[in-house]
């Protein structure tokens, strides 16, 4: 890398576990985006590509509420017919961009409509305070946070974040753009019937709601398998079923349990009056009723456990220096649930990336040597690209590499070398610059 | 036709130099990979390429209701069909179980389905879709379960309905089997009788651990000798088996300490059914 290239690798490189945000030139602008600007959206340690939004203040004149979001979606560019096409199918087929990532392909609509509700429930807690730091820099002017409501789930694939919007409340309404909001028009533009003057139309919906607009998948292959088999299932194979969102509420249930200790101390609690509020069949109510407490308890420390395990692999290091990052692992891990995302990493490197910035946080305490939390990220960051071969930077004051080689020889360093350094991970290994 | 291949061992990384040597003594009949070992990297799977190979996934979350979590599904079948194209392997299995919640929550780990009418309905669909997909059989694995789900049907009875209306195979976890009877009190081989053994593809054998006084499938120890009871019992009735294949994925031993264990499993599998033991109750 010549010292230009590494100038600019530096000027990129913000906070490793943290998101930045860019104008749409290369600029970086390490500050609240204003209302109307671009910002791309990077999160540290994985590379983002692509994704761009623009800060906009949204008001419905229905509900009479205001959202303000930072709209981050990946980039995407719409083949939109200039004549609206007779043929329904035809018409679908040309709003769909065979060159699309696959993952930008909207969810069914029922399962859009199914999703929202439960994300309630449980785990738009987590979010929220998952989220709350990164707020402001989305550049809301937030007069509360308590009026943060929603979050669009963010859904990695190729290390391109799909969805990853903050929608702030400020009135009483949530998640309110129905169907009946959508005109005529947006109708046969859901059906693929519509215009590109109706899709500019719709744009502004469409950050908040996309899978209600495009609620078609069309693409042949899997997409069609994942059209189908939400409303195959229950309709054609078993009528019997009826067509409530089956199962869905169950496992979330279930996952809940298992994975949130609010929901198991309710369900020990009060488990028949837990059970009563939760849409359930009565198979599905006994079926939850009958689990023993124990084994739930036993379930869920094993889930953690069994994360641990694999997480520890990917920091060996670390863990000899601060042997407590177990029970901090343990801990964090137990209020912040994972959302199931595809990629190359095993399960164990995916884990220790998602854990990466609160355990940094923590490894920052004067209790613990300067350089751990840095070594934390040194070790991850390069499991993660060694695995799945993403490049990743990490900017350091510590000289890691020989950090992590004392560690190796059992050497633990109390007066490392203090330098500045740009380590970059790939698959072929770290390379490192001694930062001017 | 016989469909017999062999028994072998699971794929870990620790074996890879060992296996990519050509010398047949230290090479399985009969290779399991998890897929999720190549996603980065596809082209290393070339170097296994004159060992036959069966997939075993444990990331598709089969019985996992339509929802968010069918965009993390997607994009793993796409990862293995790509997968499969360049490995051709035999068959592909994964758990009758789910990972994920509809909404996306990650579990880690093997979750248990509800047995009833709409998880078979659900799993009816997806064999079918995955079987068009990858165009390869398809079976299911027993877990051993964390506890117990009652519905409509038993765990038996949803996996003779998925292998009667489906064509698909069970991957039948001996050592899940033997875990859950301990745990649950029940008898193995009443409880192996109810399978339907007649479309067994594959069997599993791995250790377990007792850990606070519950038994779990750790794949870290030798495999346990009611399993091998079980195995021996097997015989007569898994007519369509392919392959019998060794687990580890902790403590593990050297690749020849694991292939005599696959060893071991291939002889009780061949021997004559005057010599078969009888499975001891637990």
């Amino acid at each position: 890398m010549n010292e230009r290239e590494s100038s600019a690798a530096q000027s990129r490189v913000a906070r490793l576990d943290d998101r930045k945000h860019e104008c749409r030139g290369d600029r970086c602008v390490r500050r609240i985006p204003a209302v109307g600007e671009y910002v791309r959206c990077r999160p540290g340690g994985e590379s983002l590509t692509g994704g761009y939004g623009r800060i906009r203040r949204h008001t419905t004149r229905r509900s009479r509420d205001r959202r303000i979001s930072a709209a981050i979606t990946p980039r995407k560019i719409f083949d939109v017919p200039s004549k609206a096409p007779k043929n329904e199918k035809k018409a679908a087929d040309a709003y769909a961009d065979p060159k699309e990532p696959l993952s930008h392909q909207p969810l069914p609509i029922a399962d859009a409509c199914s999703f929202l509700p439960i994300i309630d429930v449980g785990m738009q807690r987590d979010l929220v305070a998952d989220h709350r730091q990164d707020l402001p820099r989305y550049g809301a002017p937030l007069e509360d946070e308590s009026e943060i409501v929603g979050f669009r789930v963010p859904v990695l694939r190729d290390e391109r974040v799909i969805l990853n919007r903050p929608i702030v409340r400020i009135a009483e309404q949530e998640h309110t753009v129905e169907r009946r909001d959508f005109s005529a028009r947006t109708q046969q533009v859901r059906r693929g019937l519509g215009t590109r003057e109706d899709m500019d139309r719709v744009q502004t919906a469409s950050r908040f709601y996309p899978c209600l607009l495009y609620g078609r998948i069309v693409r042949p292959g899997i997409s069609n398998w994942a059209a189908s088999v939400s409303t195959r299932t229950v309709s054609s194979m078993e009528p019997e079923v009826g067509s409530r969102p089956m199962l869905t509420t169950f496992q979330e249930a279930l996952i809940a349990l298992a994975t949130d200790p609010g929901w198991r101390a309710r369900f020990r609690a009060e488990r028949e009056a837990f059970l009563e509020v939760l849409p359930l069949d009565a198979t599905e109510r006994r079926a939850l009723a009958d689990i023993p407490t124990e084994a739930m308890n036993r379930f869920a420390r094993s889930l953690v456990a069994k994360k641990w395990q694999e997480v520890a692999r990917t920091t060996p290091l670390t863990l000899r220096l601060v042997p407590q990052l177990a029970l901090m692992y343990r801990t964090w891990a137990e209020s912040h649930r994972a959302l199931a995302t595809y990629g190359s990493l095993s399960p164990g490197a995916a884990e220790a990336l998602r854990a990466l910035p609160a355990l940094r946080h923590q490894l920052s305490a004067p209790r613990y040597p300067e350089y751990a939390a840095d070594l934390l990220a040194y070790e991850v960051l390069a499991a993660c690209s060694r695995l799945d071969r993403v490049e990743r930077l990490l900017a350091s004051r510590w000289n890691l590499a020989e950090i992590a080689a004392d560690i190796c020889k059992g050497l633990l360093p109390i007066d490392p070398t203090d330098g500045a350094t740009l380590f970059r991970f790939d698959g072929s290994g770290v390379r490192r610059r001694v930062r001017p | 036709m016989s469909t017999w291949v062999g028994t072998g061992i699971g794929y870990r990384r620790t074996y890879r130099a060992a296996l990519g040597q050509p010398s047949s003594a230290s090479r399985p009949a009969v290779l399991e990979v998890m897929p999720d070992h190549f996603f980065a990297n596809p082209s290393a799977i070339d170097e296994l390429a004159d060992i036959p190979l069966v997939f075993h996934d444990v990331g598709l979350s089969i019985g996992t209701a339509p929802g968010r979590a069918d965009l993390v599904t997607q994009a793993r079948l796409e990862q293995v069909r790509a997968l499969v194209r360049r490995a051709k392997p035999l068959l592909v299995s994964d758990h009758l179980a789910i990972t994920r919640s509809p909404s996306g929550v990650d579990v880690g780990h093997l979750c248990p389905v509800l047995p009833n009418r709409a998880t078979l309905a659900l799993v009816l669909d997806r064999v079918r879709a995955w079987h068009d997909l990858l165009e390869l059989p398809i079976a299911l694995e027993n877990i051993a379960h964390p506890f117990e789900l009652k519905a409509d049907l038993s765990e038996a009875e949803l996996f003779s309905e998925l292998v009667a209306r489906t064509g698909c195979g069970m991957l039948l976890d001996l050592t899940n089997l033997v875990l859950d009877a301990k745990n649950f009190g029940f008898d193995p081989v009443a409880r192996l009788e109810q399978y339907p053994l007649e479309a067994v593809w594959q069997v599993h054998l791995a250790g377990g651990v007792r850990v606070d006084g519950f038994w779990v499938d750790s794949h870290g120890a030798p495999v346990g000798r009611t399993e091998l009871d079980l195995l021996a019992r097997l015989r007569r009735r898994a007519r369509g088996l392919r392959a019998i294949i060794v687990e580890r994925d902790h403590n593990l031993p050297s690749l020849s300490e694991l292939l005599a264990e696959a060893g071991e499993a291939e002889r009780i599998w061949f021997a004559s059914p005057e010599k078969e033991t009888i499975c001891q109750p637990i």
